[in-house]
């Protein structure tokens, strides 16, 4: 694995003060992951386009770093679930280098009391392990699970991304398209909370404490609360190459896509500039008509497509008083209350072979009882660290080396995501300590022993919106006396409450600002957590079509 | 087959005669399923009657004696009254009087609130008659002149209270009026999503709710008479399963044996189609706080316990802030009882105050282990709720001549008939705090199709 990241930037190529550059057809502000699909889709379209990053480390928060001497991981998400299948094969990003180490992963979930269960990582294949057919629900869950993998089908259009421009299908309209069986059904998915659906299908079991596991992991909102049902669907709507449902493993983790879209923004020649500063976007007669740097050059352009916060597009940007007070309101997310956290842990030795050695490459969960789930997030909401925390945990080194005889050259290292956790922008030492305590002891219930092994952990903490963790540790520990760090990482932002929320904000901040030209594809227009660039695929799509219908771009 | 019906109305509580009544009177063919078994009565169903439905029923020819809620009164640990009147005008006179600083929003408020209460009756007969968005067919093709569309109420209705009432008022004595009043009969959290539903019909003038000081027994009696007269036909019975025929009508088969083809089997409230033997789950419903009971706490008093303010007629709440509400439903989704239980009361004769709580939990978890309710738990519940009371009534302690705690709602799983996928013909109207306005709206809704 290299950890040399490619170094795009073409330096030095500053607009100047005073100076107004002409000739650019699209300016995209920031170099996030939605950032760079917007910039590639742009540029591969014949679009001029500049690529204006804030900081010199364009992609992101999607990087390699090492947490002790020789061990490299990689930041924010640890999977891939969610990824623009269009995106995918609009941008080539096949022969940009993204390769799946795995493109259905296998779930193995641990229970309190309960033997593990092992379910296939393509839903849409059944459950025909014998052993899983035996279990007590088991027909029950699989009726369910495959209407609710028809139901995810049909809304995953609706949960992808926001809607720009009248096209794309609203929520609503699939609802009303859907046939009779199915539409009181869909209703009632969209709105309802995890227990009201679960509760009359199993009256306990592990069945219903994983599926309401997957549902709130990473959510803001609890099992027994309005809304949160959808948290589920959005789940199983991840398409990843086109596999529906699939969670996917690229060789050489996430970041690898993120690589793999800076490539592609650098041969499509996009005028990549960091890091800059923008001052305003300016708006004559309620369109956009270029940007002004903090330098003081203007960048004169017809489209911007903007890839950071609405906070930063409200406050910094654009003025408020640009924007329509409406938007403003409908766009801005209340505080958040829930987090989550992320460990990444190098153990003192490979894990270990034996019967265990096929799970390794599994993605790991760990379910608590769903009652005990229900528990957590009250107490995390009331700015307590709960007892029980859902855990998902992946070895990477053995995903990456599935199918090898030996297990000698797996990397000790496991990557896990720990929720629910209360949001706390600047906790104190006791917090952190109990944050640390709460994630190694569920972890313990994925990997009895785990505690003993450990060489080097560090624990991120942090909120979830755009799914990714917050800034990488100042520092790398030494070996000899870090056996257990804690940082915390700045929030990028609360906590979307759920799925349906955050399907109402991303269509508002997407669609509604009312200036013509303006493109957003920020945080707030992705729905879930996870990498998916639907937003900035769609963002530019909609710059594309905006600009040719003004003659602007050919 | 035992008959055919539009509409077959569980349960024989308040809101589900009125809406038998009031469907009846509208000439629908109209079924009330009484559930055999007695529950104990209470006063809150005569407190929730609202004026239009009293009208529509004629309710004054049945010799009842009505008058509306003379205040709604919110009390907090200091001894800080917040008080609201039908009259929004008078209401905000009140509020500055009090040094309320808010009182400038409240007639802009209630305004809202009411905004909202069409959307959400709009977005439950949306539910209901299974047509989320088709209703509004022809408002889309023409650009939605009649404004959003229903996914977007179902937006705006998936927030939470707290956020809301943060967005209106500064004062926290006025965010814990109004909170305390709006979730009071949903047991809901302010800080849940979705909680903001909770808000539809509260304090609206058109909705006012009225009080009695007979005994609910008799009110219920009149309004049976006004089912009657109105031509519905009552049947004693449970709901024992429920059968499809066709898409467009179901099979209720009775515990007695009898069989009543509808349109639609209509319950007022999860409560009512636990009480009737569904679960609650088993219908197409917005907004449904699941995981709770609620609890009816009558206390027998002597004489000299008056009420706050002089306000023999109002209806009084108790909750010392939001965060309050929302411990309380922590407790309540976690399977115990709230350590401070919000509690809603009012002096329903003289020496009689009926208290109220729908913060209780519908079942009990102890060691991950689930149970039912017993009497201790009511005995301890009855304790809370008279000590929460006696703080606010000069030490009420030794003035209860007598309590009687009766729990609505507590989970009874093994005889509720269930289905997996909710039935679009099985109407379960979520809790609210004006059940009774909100299901004659609805059932009305339902008929208004056909």
């Amino acid at each position: 694995m290299s950890t040399d990241a490619p170094s795009p930037v073409s330096a030095g190529r500053q607009t100047s003060a005073g100076r107004i550059e002409g000739g650019i057809d699209a300016v995209v502000i920031g170099a996030g992951p939605n950032g760079l699909a917007a910039a590639a889709s742009l540029a591969r379209a014949g679009a001029r386009t500049v690529l204006l990053g804030a900081t010199a480390d364009i992609g992101g928060d999607g990087r390699r770093r090492e947490i002790a001497p020789g061990v490299v991981v990689n930041d924010g998400e640890h999977l891939v679930s969610h990824l623009d299948a269009t995106l995918i094969s609009e941008l080539g990003l096949y022969k940009h280098g993204v390769e799946y180490a795995a493109r259905r992963l296998d779930t193995t979930y641990f229970f309190d009391d309960e033997p593990t269960i092992t379910l296939s990582g393509d839903p849409t294949q059944g459950f025909q392990s014998p052993d899983v057919a035996a279990l007590p629900h088991a027909a029950a869950f699989q009726r369910f699970f495959d209407e609710m993998i028809r139901g995810a089908g049909l809304l995953a259009p609706a949960l992808a991304g926001p809607r720009f421009g009248g096209k794309g299908a609203t929520l609503d309209e699939i609802i009303e398209r859907a046939d009779d069986e199915m539409r009181p059904r869909l209703m009632r998915y969209a709105s309802a909370s995890v227990d009201a659906v679960l509760e009359p299908v199993f009256d306990g079991g592990a069945f219903r404490d994983l599926l309401t596991a997957e549902a709130t992991f990473r959510q803001g909102a609890g099992p027994h609360e309005p809304f949160s049902f959808l948290g589920l669907i959005k789940r199983f709507s991840g398409e990843s190459a086109g596999l529906q449902g699939a969670v996917a493993y690229p060789v050489g983790g996430p970041a690898a896509v993120v690589d793999a879209l800076r490539r592609v923004v650098q041969n499509a020649r996009v005028d990549i500039r960091a890091p800059v500063k923008v001052r305003d976007i300016i708006i004559e007669y309620d369109k956009v008509a270029g940007v002004e740097l903090a330098g003081g050059g203007q960048i004169r352009t017809s489209i911007v497509v903007y890839a950071e916060s609405v906070q930063s597009l409200l406050s910094n940007a654009l003025g408020a008083e640009d924007v329509d007070i409406e938007y403003q309101r409908r766009v801005a997310r209340p505080a958040g209350a829930i987090a989550s956290a992320q460990a990444l842990i190098k153990l003192t030795k490979a894990p270990s072979a034996g019967d265990e050695a096929s799970a390794l490459a599994n993605r790991l969960v760990y379910a608590p009882p769903a009652a005990a789930l229900r528990k957590s997030f009250n107490d995390a909401r009331a700015g307590a660290v709960p007892e029980k925390l859902a855990v998902e945990a992946i070895f990477p080194g053995a995903i990456e080396r599935a199918g090898a005889d030996d297990n000698d050259d797996i990397a000790p290292v496991l990557s896990a995501i720990a929720h629910p956790l209360p949001f706390d922008p600047a906790p104190s030492q006791e917090t952190m300590d109990a944050v640390e305590k709460a994630v190694f002891d569920n972890l313990e219930l994925i990997a009895p022993g785990l505690a003993k092994h450990i060489d080097v952990a560090e624990i991120r903490f942090a909120a979830g919106a755009g799914g990714v963790f917050g800034a990488p540790s100042p520092a790398v520990k030494d070996e000899k006396d870090a056996k257990s760090v804690l940082l915390t990482a700045a929030p990028r932002g609360p906590a979307p409450a759920n799925v349906f929320d955050q399907w109402a904000r991303a269509n508002a901040a997407a669609t509604a600002s009312d200036v013509d030209g303006l493109f957003f594809c920020g945080p707030e227009a992705e729905i879930g957590v996870g990498l998916s660039c639907t937003a900035g695929r769609a963002a530019a799509a909609a710059a594309l079509r905006y600009g040719r219908k003004k003659g602007r771009v050919s | 087959m035992t008959g055919h019906f539009d509409l077959v109305v569980a349960d024989d509580d308040a809101a589900g005669l009125c809406v038998a009544a009031c469907a009846a009177r509208k000439g629908a063919r109209v079924a009330l399923v009484r559930p055999e078994a007695k529950r104990p009565r209470t006063a809150r169903a005569a407190s929730a009657i609202p004026n239009f439905v009293w009208r529509r029923l004629d309710l004054q020819k049945y010799d009842l004696s009505f008058s509306p809620v003379s205040a709604i009164v919110s009390l907090s640990a200091d001894g800080e009254i917040v008080k609201t009147v039908e009259s929004v005008a008078r209401s905000a006179d009140d509020l500055e009087t009090r040094g309320v600083s808010d009182f400038d929003v409240w007639s802009d408020f209630v305004r809202e609130v009411d905004m909202m209460t069409r959307r959400t009756d709009r977005l439950r007969g949306e539910f209901a008659l299974d047509e989320f968005g088709r209703a509004e067919g022809a408002g889309r093709a023409n650009g939605r002149i009649n404004g959003a569309s229903p996914i977007e109420d179902l937006a705006v209705l998936s927030h939470s209270c707290t956020d809301f009432l943060d967005d209106y008022f500064n004062d926290e004595r006025m965010k814990t009026h109004v909170g305390a009043r709006a979730l009071s009969a949903v047991g809901l959290g302010g800080a849940e999503p979705g909680s903001v539903v909770a808000l539809a019909g509260v304090f609206a003038p058109s909705a006012w709710p009225v009080r009695s000081t007979m005994d609910a027994e008799d009110v219920e009696k009149a309004l049976e008479s006004a089912c009657e007269e109105a031509g519905a036909e009552i049947f004693s019975a449970a709901v024992h399963a429920v059968k499809g025929a066709g898409e467009k009508f179901r099979i209720v088969a009775l515990s007695d044996g009898q069989e009543l083809k509808t349109r639609y089997l209509f319950c007022a409230s999860p409560d009512a189609a636990r009480r009737a033997g569904l679960s609650p789950f088993a219908g197409a419903a917005f907004g449904a706080a699941s995981g709770a009971a609620s609890a009816t706490i009558r206390l027998k008093v002597s004489d000299d316990v008056v009420a706050p303010d002089g306000e023999d007629g109002a209806i009084f709440h108790l909750a010392d802030d939001l965060r309050e509400l929302q411990a309380a439903r922590d407790a309540v989704v976690e399977g115990r009882l709230p350590d401070t239980l919000p509690i809603e009361f009012q002096f329903s004769a003289p020496g009689e105050i009926i208290a109220y709580t729908a913060y209780c939990p519908d079942r009990f978890m102890e060691d991950g282990e689930a149970r039912e309710w017993t009497s201790q738990d009511r005995q301890a519940l009855g304790a809370r709720a008279i000590e929460r009371l006696s703080s606010h009534l000069g030490g009420l302690g030794d003035k209860v001549v007598r309590s009687d705690v009766s729990i609505d709602g507590a989970y009874d799983g093994e005889n509720a008939v269930s289905a997996e996928a909710p039935d679009p013909r099985i109407i379960v109207q979520p809790a609210s705090v004006n059940t009774i306005a909100a299901a004659v709206t609805l059932a009305d809704r339902l008929l208004h199709e056909h």
